[in-house]
Formats: C-alpha cells, sequence, structure tokens
C-alpha cells in the first residue's frame, strides 16, 4: 500500500513551467534593486506573469499550441521544436499589441523569460491570423508589436526600439527571421539599455533552441564564456547588468558537444 | 563560523534547480510564487552566507531557505485569494474556470503541511530522511514516523477512490 500511496504522490508532481536565473538570484540578492524590483515588476508584469497562471484553459487551445513551432517542423523535420511555456494573459499593451496584428489571444505562451525589474524580458508566442506563429517581446509596462516568426525575405529586417525612461533607456531589437532560417539551432530576443546615450550598460537576452541543442554558450564582452541552462522546452535566458557582462555571442552545442549553431548579439545604440 | 561561498551556492542551484523548483511548486500550488519562492531564498542565502555555520550540510541549509521561502509565498497567497473571494462575493459570478486541483491533487494537499512537506522532499527531491530531517530542523526518526503517518492517511483516500 506505500508503494501505490507514493505512485499517488508522484502522480501529483507539478510540472516546473520556469528556468533558472542565476543572474536575477545576484540582482535579488542587492537590496537597493529588491526595493526596485518589487515596485517595477509588482506594478507592470503582475497582470502578465500572475494572470498567465490563473488564466483560463479551453478545449483545443493544446491543439493550437502544438502548432506553434510546426513551421520549422515542416522545413527540418529532423531537430524538432519543443512547446511554448505558461499560458499569458493578454493584458495592457500586450493585448493591445494582439489586437493590433490579429493574434489570437486565446494563444498566447510564454516562450522564454529572463532579467528582473526594468530589465525583465520575457518572450511570448501566439498564432498569428494565418493561423502560424507570431512573437512579441514583453518588458515591464511595454510589449513589442508581434511579428510572424518567419516573417522576413532574409535577416536584414531587424526593427529597433529606443525609450527614454526613468532610468536612462530602453531599447530592444526584433530580429525578423526568414524561413530560410527555419534550421536555425538558437533564436535570440534582446533587450537592453542604459543610463546615459551613447553606452549599452545592461542587456536581457531570452529565446529557445533547437531540440538536439543541449547547452548554450555566452561569450561576454569581457571575454568569459558562461554556460546557459537549456529549459526543458528549450527556452534560455542570460540577464547582464554590468557591461562587461554583455553577451557578444552565443554558441549552441549538441549533447554530444559538437557545436551546431551560433550568433553574433546585436546591441544598437540609442540615436 | 565558517561560510559559505558564493560559488558553492551557485553550484548547488544550478545542479539541483529542478528539486528546488518541483518542491516550491508543490508547497505554493503557483508557478509564479514557487519561482519567486527559490530566487529569493537563494538571493537571501547569497547574502547571508557568511552566517552559515557548517554544522549541516549547505544543501540542507539551502533546503531549509527554500522551503520557509515557499510557505512565506504560500501564506501571501492565500491571504490575497482570501481578499479576492471576499471581492467576488460582492460582484456576479465569472464563468472563467479557475486552475482546480485535480482528485490526486486533492488527495496529497489534504495531508497536514508537515506531512506534506516531507512527502514532497523525500519523493520530488529524493532526499534521504537524515537529509529531510536537516532542511526541516527535525529528528530522522521524526522524519519515518511523518512518512508512515502520510501513507497512512492516504490509505483510506485511495480505498474510497477505488471504491
Amino acid at each position: 500500500m506505500e508503494r501505490l500511496s507514493s505512485a499517488l504522490v508522484e502522480a501529483a508532481r507539478p510540472r516546473v513551467e520556469f528556468d533558472p536565473d542565476w543572474d536575477d538570484v545576484l540582482v535579488r540578492a542587492q537590496p537597493r534593486r529588491r526595493l526596485l524590483r518589487h515596485a517595477a515588476l509588482a506594478a507592470a508584469c503582475a497582470a502578465i506573469l500572475a494572470a498567465g497562471a490563473a488564466a483560463a484553459s479551453s478545449p483545443g487551445l493544446r491543439g493550437g499550441l502544438l502548432s506553434i513551432f510546426d513551421l520549422a517542423r515542416k522545413t527540418d523535420p529532423a531537430p524538432t521544436w519543443r512547446l511554448a511555456g505558461p499560458r499569458i494573459l493578454a493584458a495592457g499593451p500586450l493585448g493591445a499589441a494582439a489586437r493590433l496584428t490579429h493574434v489570437d489571444p486565446a494563444t498566447i505562451r510564454e516562450i522564454a523569460a529572463g532579467g528582473s525589474g526594468y530589465r525583465r524580458l520575457v518572450l511570448v508566442g501566439g498564432l498569428g491570423p494565418d493561423r502560424e506563429p507570431w512573437l512579441a517581446q514583453v518588458g515591464p509596462g511595454w510589449a513589442s508589436d508581434f511579428f510572424p516568426l518567419f516573417g522576413a525575405l532574409t535577416q536584414v529586417d531587424r526593427p529597433v526600439w529606443h525609450t527614454r525612461t526613468a532610468h536612462g533607456w530602453d531599447g530592444w531589437q526584433f530580429p525578423m527571421y526568414g524561413r530560410s532560417d527555419s534550421h536555425r539551432a538558437l533564436f535570440d530576443y534582446v533587450a537592453f539599455g542604459g543610463s546615459r546615450r551613447g553606452a549599452v550598460e545592461w542587456a536581457t537576452l531570452v529565446g529557445f533552441a533547437r531540440s538536439d541543442v543541449a547547452h548554450v554558450v555566452v561569450s561576454t564582452r569581457a571575454g568569459a564564456r558562461r554556460a546557459l541552462v537549456v529549459g526543458t522546452r528549450g527556452a534560455y535566458a542570460y540577464a547582464a547588468v554590468r557591461g562587461p557582462a554583455l553577451p557578444r555571442t552565443l554558441t549552441a552545442y549538441d549533447a554530444a558537444g559538437h557545436v551546431v549553431g551560433r550568433d553574433t548579439v546585436s546591441l544598437p545604440l540609442a540615436p | 563560523m565558517r561560510g559559505a561561498g558564493l560559488a558553492e551556492i551557485e553550484a548547488l542551484y544550478r545542479s539541483r534547480f529542478d528539486r528546488f523548483a518541483t518542491v516550491a511548486c508543490a508547497v505554493t500550488g503557483s508557478q509564479t510564487a514557487a519561482r519567486d519562492a527559490v530566487q529569493d531564498a537563494f538571493a537571501s542565502a547569497v547574502r547571508r552566507r557568511g552566517q552559515f555555520r557548517g554544522e549541516g550540510s549547505l544543501e540542507a541549509w539551502l533546503w531549509r531557505a527554500v522551503v520557509n521561502e515557499a510557505r512565506t509565498q504560500q501564506r501571501r497567497r492565500r491571504s490575497r485569494e482570501r481578499l479576492e473571494e471576499r471581492a467576488a462575493a460582492l460582484e456576479p459570478a465569472a464563468d472563467e474556470p479557475g486552475d482546480e486541483p485535480g482528485a490526486v491533487d486533492s488527495f496529497v494537499a489534504s495531508l497536514p503541511e508537515r506531512q506534506r512537506l516531507v512527502v514532497f522532499l523525500r519523493y520530488y527531491a529524493d532526499l534521504t530522511h537524515e537529509q529531510i530531517a536537516d532542511a526541516l530542523g527535525i529528528r530522522p526518526g521524526t522524519v519515518a514516523a511523518t512518512l508512515n503517518a502520510a501513507h497512512a492517511r492516504l490509505r483510506p483516500l485511495l480505498a474510497g477512490a477505488s471504491g
């Protein structure tokens, strides 16, 4: 009977839908930032994160979400893409962005998240009017437009936004991947900013990796190399809160240690 | 007082993250609260690492921090839910379905808090009786007795469910 009740406990094992983020631990360990995090995060991200957990499920939704990365599967059937993460309630700026491009709000899911406070960045995905994956970047109090995952002919289209803020300036860049990019091992999205023009002082990078990627290594501007944990859904994140830690390149490795992809990170300065 | 190294704490965070996160999810019942519990517990451990006396293992010290923070988050969540329930009672019922626990979740949730914590640490974190005792500040014999009590409590529930 003990074995039976152990099996019962095992059946109730919760599924973890978030990834490790050591940089966030270090930021929270600083008392001043802790206050900032609570003020900014509670005000701006509560609707996204808390409501995501409480969002209602709907029949057929899972089937729709399974198709988020179907597009990649069609052209590259061997290494497939994993499911997106927890549901996100499309409220505030994110809701407005979804309405603008007719992304179905019921299909919006978190794909990856990293950073904290005003450096928080969440990558979300949903099904667009063409029933194909559309992605958006979301931060405290802001959301980018939704763009189709493979919406560009080539990767020359890289929309950049810069905004003046109370703490200096924030920016984000949206890499527009083309259908020819469906073989990629890594898809990176980045938000960044600084306290003064002419200098990028922080960056939060989130992304998702193909199923054959075992780990990702980020090389920083100071030349350090740090291994990033690739979560069960293929999500990874990196947060740099100081200039030397800013990401320069990302390298993807498979389980055998072979390089299967490499990206250069672009952090355009405010004009 | 020997203190704990930042690198040691980071190494345990990275190697045991899934277990810390699973137990935090089980205690709080919420992904958001569980994430905050793990992150805040480790942030607190980083700040207070000089206070680690080395009397037990560093891992047990971190487990204690995560379990305590998860319980705090759970209490906060319950208080917030009670307030929301009071507010909802004044408004017409919404037809939006909530995250109702399944039958299996309900069985485990019906256990007293100490039994639930011991069960989670034993089955979700794979800790030994000694490690659980260290983490919860109780004796190993108490861990065994608490586990037995939890199994005994689940037995009639299982019988009722199958009958």
